[in-house]
């Protein structure tokens, strides 16, 4: 036994101890990820071609196509670079959100995660349970897990698309709203997978209070962070206390079963609001004005969030498995239904009532990305389906759909782009028929 | 044959592929759903940072003893992480850390400071490695019997100090700027030395013949060669840092450009550790560079660029970070499960400790050297071993060096008991008490306090 210990703690030390020299290559292509990153984003002001597409690409690159990298040896860190990546992204978004957007903004935006998630669920659970002969429950969760959207796709591009506040803040709380979905009716029917019983009442109680009580433990978190936040800031280093709170708030979410993105989201929002929620309510009970974040802050979230957006995507592009091709086939098929589906269900929820520009309703029936829930609910899923290989095929086509979902993404963006350019100079050429000539 | 059959079918059951994935995803799964839990614990230990960071401040508890223990007890102690659990990532970690705090602390050093402190880092450097390389030579012979090239391979490994624990500590303590700068610096080189005599003892061991006048060639260009690529970097990137400045975000590349210079130097071969420390301190003096009348006045059209308070203040802020989750990373990767090199370890740390008076007594002897004898005091409190004694101890293991686990086992140790007499020894010497008395005598009477030496001044 001794020996089988030291024969593991002697493979673990080859295996861990790599060379410096290796180390240094390492670092430096850390560094250099970090330049291609601005390239990337100076490619897509210039081209649209998302940067996102090409942080993938150095992923599958040095992930499973040369096996540079294992990425199941970074499972538990990647899981939490990933969950970092998710809170900071949604929190750094919140605080850019105005109370009087929301509101204008709230109403379309359920009503595009639910038709967007009923079609997309729906669909996808036919074609499970009918063309690919799935058992329809699980078919079902199927669907639900590739219901929504990914936030940590979404924002980025939105953020690049200078979209404006109206349907970026549409689109953000569609995905933010959409996970909550996917996670609570997905797991759910995983526990009835296991448990051969499935209880609607508990079932719409999570939502509610997933929903509910996250978004008020962000905001009741906000606000006693901006009353304490001027006394924080008298301490040393202590810019990154407030994504540190951000990270205590998220984990009580997620510890109490509620969602944790959605508090990390209301946190920013909370932050941003701070004058309008003191001045509506507070102002009677507390004497304290709170303090706003200030340039210095929010320009160092900015920096941290682009940091972890590009070593996320390329986690994201490594962690993708090429294994098997059918998988990847059925997954492509599945990505391409949900894209044509996304332009009627844009067409129906998003009305011209709205006065969303047609550019932008165009931009949003082409940003349909999955990601970070997805996959952690197709890795749970393994664990839940009684059918080992049907697990391992569930997760798999769901990697695929991730991987088409963020490239497809990324492809009809600058098609967009490009024929609404083209159409403007159509027009305009139509209106100044001596400059045509 | 039908139980061969079954026999053969058991066999591919239990190899498979399958059941294999099933095992590795119960653990992942199992994990992954603790990923709140973990990060409302990273934003705790940022919290808990900054208290022990309050604590040093008032009571003198070292933060980073503080922030070890934390890893002892998640690590070895409740075995909730292990160093297992993170990879190679976790070299990467230490390494990112190393170059950052090195850059950092370069941005703070003015060239004045630099060149009043280089004798005395030479000294000190030169004396402590060779002395303690000796000693614990004798003390593997000893109690190891080690041969003589192990023994001295040993030694070099432990023959410097950690800059990723010296640096934080130094900007701690009350200590005069040339004494604090001659630490930095002799941790920044004695790393140099480390690495080039345990190569060489390696190679020694291997084929049977030590080659001096390589090694003495090894040290003069990681040296001399890291310091100029780094300089030159600096010179190049304070050129092109107004032009990065409009680049939405860019903070961050400063660090980026330091990676790529340290990645480069270890690359060619030359101490990459050097080069980040080289880098911060010609982007801190990129003013008296222009000024020189060296070539720099030509290559630039107007004053070069200098690090802003906004990017110094980030580089602050991810260094306070980096060191937290370093320290708590050393307390999880120590090894408690085997008494023996933990004892040879405990011994080696208590005599290194006691050498390093009579090393400090040798390299600053008189009162030429102008440094105060508490500055003296505080540096024969300081000799921690981190980062580079680490790596160094894997190699031998890793290359099938006879005795090689038992120098990791050992090294591990002294890593911990250093770090640990380190951070007690600090704040008992900062007090007036029998020890700091006891060592205040070592450096004689007549040494001059700080109060004298300003007074002269």
């Amino acid at each position: 036994m001794n020996e089988a210990n030291h024969i593991e703690e002697l493979g673990h030390s080859i295996s861990t101890g790599l060379s410096s020299s290796k180390i240094g290559l390492i670092i430096a292509m850390i560094g250099l990820m970090i330049f291609a990153a601005h390239l990337f984003s100076a490619i897509f002001s210039k081209r649209r071609i998302p940067d996102v597409l090409f942080l993938i690409l150095i992923g599958l690159v040095i992930g499973p196509l040369t096996h540079l990298v294992d990425s199941e040896k970074l499972t538990l860190l990647g899981s939490i670079l990933s969950a970092v990546t998710l809170v900071l992204i949604l929190f750094e978004s919140g605080i850019q959100m105005s109370f009087n957007n929301l509101k204008d903004s709230f109403k379309p935006s359920l009503k595009l995660t639910a038709a967007n998630f009923v079609f997309s669920a729906i669909a996808v659970w036919l074609v499970g349970w009918l063309a690919l002969k799935l058992d329809p429950v699980i078919s079902l969760m199927l669907g639900c897990v590739l219901g929504g959207t990914a936030s940590a796709v979404v924002i980025p591009t939105v953020r690049q698309l200078k979209m404006s506040q109206k349907s970026s803040t549409i689109l953000i709380l569609e995905a933010a709203i959409g996970n909550v979905f996917s996670i609570v009716l997905a797991l759910a029917l995983l526990e009835a997978i296991k448990s051969n019983h499935l209880d609607f009442g508990t079932l719409f109680g999570q939502i509610f209070a997933s929903f509910i009580l996250a978004t008020l433990i962000g905001l009741v978190g906000s606000i006693f962070w901006a009353l304490i936040l001027d006394k924080v800031r008298t301490i040393k280093y202590s810019v990154l206390t407030t994504p540190a709170f951000v990270f205590i708030i998220y984990g009580i979410n997620e510890w109490m079963g509620y969602s944790g993105a959605i508090a990390a989201l209301a946190f920013g929002i909370g932050m941003a609001n701070i004058d309008g929620i003191y001045d509506d309510w507070l102002h009677k009970a507390i004497r304290k004005r709170p303090a706003n974040l200030n340039d210095t802050e929010r320009s160092l979230f900015s920096e941290l969030v682009l940091l972890l957006k590009t070593f996320f995507f390329v986690y994201v592009g490594m962690s993708i498995q090429l294994n098997s091709w059918q998988p990847i086939v059925i997954g492509l098929g599945i990505t391409a239904m949900l894209f044509i589906l996304r332009i009627p269900v844009v067409q129906i929820a998003i009305s011209k009532k709205y006065e969303i520009p047609k550019q932008e309703r165009r931009y949003m029936s082409a940003i349909d990305p999955k990601g970070l829930t997805a996959a952690v609910l197709a890795t749970q899923a393994v664990a839940y389906i009684p059918d080992l290989e049907m697990g391992f095929f569930i997760r798999n086509v769901v990697f695929s759909v991730i991987l088409f979902s963020i490239v497809i993404n990324s492809i009809l963006i600058p098609i967009i782009a490009r024929g609404s350019r083209r159409h403007r100079f159509e027009r305009h050429e139509s209106s100044n028929p001596d400059v045509a000539d | 044959m039908p139980t061969d059959t079954l026999i053969q079918a058991i066999d591919t059951i239990s190899n498979s592929a399958i059941l294999q994935e099933v095992a590795q995803q119960a653990v992942t799964s199992e994990k992954a759903s603790n990923t709140g839990l973990i990060i409302a614990i990273i934003g705790l230990l940022i919290f808990a940072a900054h208290l022990f960071t309050e604590i040093f401040s008032r009571k003198r508890i070292p933060d980073v003893l503080l922030l070890m223990i934390i890893g002892l007890v998640i690590g070895p102690i409740f075995g909730w992480i292990k160093p297992q659990d993170l990879g190679s990532v976790a070299s990467v970690f230490t390494t990112t850390t190393l170059v950052i705090i090195l850059f950092e602390s370069g941005t703070e050093l003015n060239f004045n400071t630099l060149l009043n402190s280089i004798k005395g880092t030479m000294k000190l450097t030169t004396i402590n490695f060779f002395i303690t390389m000796i000693i614990v030579a004798a003390l593997g012979i000893l109690f190891e019997k080690f041969s003589i090239l192990t023994s001295l391979m040993l030694g070099a490994i432990l023959g410097g100090t950690s800059s990723a624990v010296v640096i934080p500590m130094v900007g701690q303590l009350k200590i005069s700027k040339k004494g604090g700068t001659i630490l930095i610096l002799e941790s920044a080189f004695s790393d140099v030395l480390c690495i080039v005599f345990t190569w060489a003892f390696l190679q020694a061991i291997q084929s049977g013949a030590l080659n001096v006048g390589q090694v003495l060639g090894d040290i003069i260009s990681s040296f001399i060669l890291a310091s100029i690529i780094g300089v030159i970097a600096a010179i190049f990137w304070s050129y092109v840092l107004d032009k990065v400045r409009h680049v939405k975000n860019s903070i961050l590349t400063t660090p980026a450009f330091v990676f790529i210079v340290y990645g480069f130097n270890e690359w060619l071969g030359f101490s990459g550790a050097i080069a980040a420390l080289a880098f911060g301190i010609g982007m801190a003096n990129i003013d008296y560079l222009y000024n020189s009348g060296l070539f720099v006045k030509r290559i630039f059209k107007s004053q070069p660029a200098q690090l802003n308070d906004t990017e110094k203040q980030l580089f602050s802020e991810v260094v306070f970070l980096l060191k937290t989750f370093f320290f708590i990373y050393i307390g999880i990767s120590i090894q408690l499960d085997h008494f023996w090199p933990l004892l040879i370890g405990f011994v080696v740390a208590v005599a290194l400790f006691a050498l390093r008076i009579l090393i400090v007594r040798l390299s600053f002897p008189g009162k030429k050297d102008e440094l105060p004898a508490e500055d003296k005091v505080f540096m024969s409190g300081i000799v921690p071993k981190g980062l580079a004694a680490a790596v160094l101890a894997t190699i031998p293991v890793q290359l099938g060096i006879a005795g090689g686990e038992a120098i990791q086992n050992i090294v591990f140790a002294v890593i911990l008991f250093s770090i640990i007499f380190t951070s007690i020894l600090v704040p008992v010497l900062e007090k007036n008490n029998a020890i700091s008395r006891l060592y205040k005598r070592c450096f004689g009477p007549k040494e001059q306090s700080v109060q004298e030496l300003l007074d002269n001044n």
